[in-house]
C-alpha cells in the first residue's frame, strides 16, 4: 500500500484559530455567547426536559407540602412568611433575654447578621439542565465569585460569576456548587454538593467521613462555616437517606430547603471569615 | 448529504449520552464519548471530516459542560493535530490502534484543557484539571476498545470510513 500523502491541514488550523479566539474572549462575553447559543437550542432542550416549565411547576408543587419550596407567590405563602418573621423576632428577643440571664456575652454583630447585600433576581436561564439566576448586584456592590447566597436564612446557592453591576448565581443543587456542611444532631462535618436527581427530584449529596455516621431521615443539615462563604448554622436541607460507600465514607442524600429557581430576592453574604477549626489542646 | 446526516446523528447521540448517562457512571467509566468518537473517526474515517466532527463536538461540550468557552474545542483540536499524521498507522493497526489513539488523544486533549483552564482561571487549581485528566484517561482505556469496535461498525454502515479503512476492512 503506497504511503498516504500528507493532506492539507488548513481546515484544522482554521478551527484551532477559532477555538483559541473563543478561549481568549473575556469570560462575560463567553457566557453571553453561550447563553445565546443555548437560547437558540431551547426548543430542542425543552423537548428533552419532560415538558419544560410544566415539569418545573409540577416539581415545585410536589415540594410545597413540606414547606421546603421557596415559592412565595400566593397568599398563603406570604402569610406563612409573615408569621415566621414574627416568630423570628420573638425568638431573637427571647434568646437575648436568656443570654443576659446566663451572663453570656452577646454575639458579635457580624455573627448575628453577616455582612452582605440584598439582591433582586433579574434573570433566569437554564444552561443544560441547571438553572442559573442573574442578580442585580455586582462587583461595585462587593458581590464577587464564590460568595454564598441565602434565601430566608437558608442556603440558596453561590455566586458563580460577577460583573460590574450584575452577578450570576447557581443553586445549591448545581453539581458544581459545594458547601461545607454539618449534621445538626450527629454533628458530623463534610462537604455537600448538588447534581443528584432521584425520581425527578433534585437533591444534594452530603459526603462525610467517619466509622459510623448516624444520619436520621428528616434530620436537618446546616452549614459548618468552614468554607468562609456562609455563617455556621444556616439551614441547608433535610436528610433523605444515608448510605455507606466505603470503609469510612458515607453518602447522605439531602433534600435542599431551596431547590427551585423561582426566587425573587436573595441575600448575598460577603466578607465572611472562615469559622475557626477547633484545635486539640496541647498536652501539658 | 448522507455524511452530514451521519455526523449530525453521531454528535447528537454521543452528546446526549455524555450529558445524560456518563455523569451517573462510576468514575472509571466517565469517559469523554465525544472526544473518543472524534478520535476514532480520525483513526478510521477521513481526517478532514473528523476535524469538523471534533470542532462541533468541542463547541457542544463548551456550551453545556465546560468552565470556559473554547476550552474543550481547543483541547479536542490539539489532540486531532497531534494525531493527524498517525492516521494511516492507526488504520493499519485496526481497532487496537484506534484504541491507543483514544488513550493518547484523551491525554493530550485534557492536558491542554487542564493547563489552559488553569492559566485562564477557569479551573481554580491545576490539580482539579489533572484529576479530570486521570479520570478521562482511565475511562478511555476501559471503554475505548468497545467504542472503537462499535464506531467502526457504525461508520461502515453510514459510509463514513476512509478509502484506506475500507481497504483494510476488505482485506480482512
Amino acid at each position: 500500500m503506497p504511503r498516504h500523502t500528507k493532506r492539507p491541514r488548513y481546515l484544522l488550523w482554521f478551527f484551532l484559530a477559532v477555538a483559541a479566539t473563543l478561549v481568549l474572549l473575556p469570560e462575560s462575553y463567553g457566557w453571553s455567547l453561550r447563553s445565546q447559543a443555548l437560547s437558540l437550542c431551547k426548543p430542542v432542550l425543552g423537548w428533552f426536559s419532560k415538558g419544560g416549565d410544566a415539569g418545573a411547576t409540577a416539581s415545585a408543587s410536589r415540594a410545597a407540602p413540606n414547606g421546603t419550596s421557596p415559592r412565595g407567590d400566593d397568599g398563603k405563602s406570604n402569610e406563612e412568611a409573615d408569621r415566621l418573621r414574627a416568630e423570628l423576632v420573638r425568638l431573637q428577643e427571647e434568646n437575648r433575654q436568656l443570654r443576659a440571664q446566663a451572663g453570656a456575652a452577646a454575639l458579635p454583630a457580624e455573627v448575628a447578621r453577616p455582612k452582605g447585600a440584598s439582591a433582586k433576581v433579574i434573570a433566569r436561564q437554564t444552561l443544560g439542565t441547571e438553572p442559573l439566576l442573574g442578580l442585580d448586584r455586582g462587583l461595585h456592590d462587593g458581590v464577587k465569585k464564590g460568595d454564598g447566597v441565602l434565601f430566608r436564612g437558608a442556603v440558596a446557592g453561590r455566586v458563580v460569576s460577577s460583573a460590574d453591576g450584575a452577578a450570576c448565581m447557581a443553586l445549591v443543587t448545581h453539581p458544581g456548587v459545594t458547601v461545607s456542611a454539618r449534621l445538626s444532631e450527629g454533628r458530623v462535618e463534610g462537604v455537600l454538593s448538588g447534581g443528584r436527581t432521584v425520581d425527578g427530584e433534585r437533591l444534594c449529596v452530603f459526603k462525610a467521613v467517619g466509622a459510623k455516621v448516624q444520619a436520621r431521615p428528616g434530620e436537618a443539615v446546616v452549614t459548618s462555616g468552614l468554607d468562609g462563604s456562609f455563617p455556621p448554622g444556616c439551614w441547608i436541607g433535610t436528610v433523605v437517606s444515608s448510605e455507606r460507600k466505603g470503609d469510612l465514607e458515607w453518602q447522605i442524600l439531602v433534600r435542599p430547603a431551596v431547590s427551585g429557581p423561582n426566587l425573587e430576592a436573595v441575600f448575598v453574604v460577603q466578607e465572611l471569615t472562615p469559622a475557626e477549626v477547633p484545635w486539640p489542646a496541647k498536652k501539658k | 448529504m448522507r455524511e452530514a446526516l451521519g455526523f449530525g446523528v453521531l454528535v447528537a447521540v454521543l452528546a446526549a449520552l455524555q450529558l445524560a448517562l456518563v455523569p451517573g457512571l462510576p468514575v472509571w467509566l466517565q469517559g469523554d464519548l465525544l472526544l473518543l468518537g472524534g478520535l476514532l473517526l480520525l483513526a478510521g474515517g477521513r481526517a478532514e471530516t473528523a476535524s469538523i466532527f471534533l470542532f462541533g463536538a468541542g463547541l457542544c461540550m463548551d456550551a453545556f459542560a465546560s468552565p470556559r468557552l473554547g476550552l474543550c474545542t481547543l483541547g479536542y483540536l490539539a489532540a486531532a493535530l497531534a494525531l493527524w499524521n498517525l492516521e494511516r498507522d492507526f488504520v493499519r493497526a485496526r481497532s487496537l490502534g484506534a484504541w491507543l489513539a483514544c488513550v493518547l488523544g484523551t491525554l493530550i486533549a485534557y492536558l491542554v484543557f487542564a493547563l489552559l483552564g488553569w492559566m485562564t482561571g477557569a479551573l481554580e487549581t491545576l490539580g482539579e484539571g489533572f484529576a479530570l485528566l486521570l479520570h478521562r484517561v482511565v475511562a478511555s482505556i476501559v471503554i475505548g476498545l468497545p467504542l472503537a469496535l462499535f464506531l467502526e461498525w457504525s461508520c461502515a454502515r453510514l459510509g463514513l470510513l476512509s478509502v484506506w479503512a475500507r481497504e483494510v476492512r476488505a482485506g480482512r
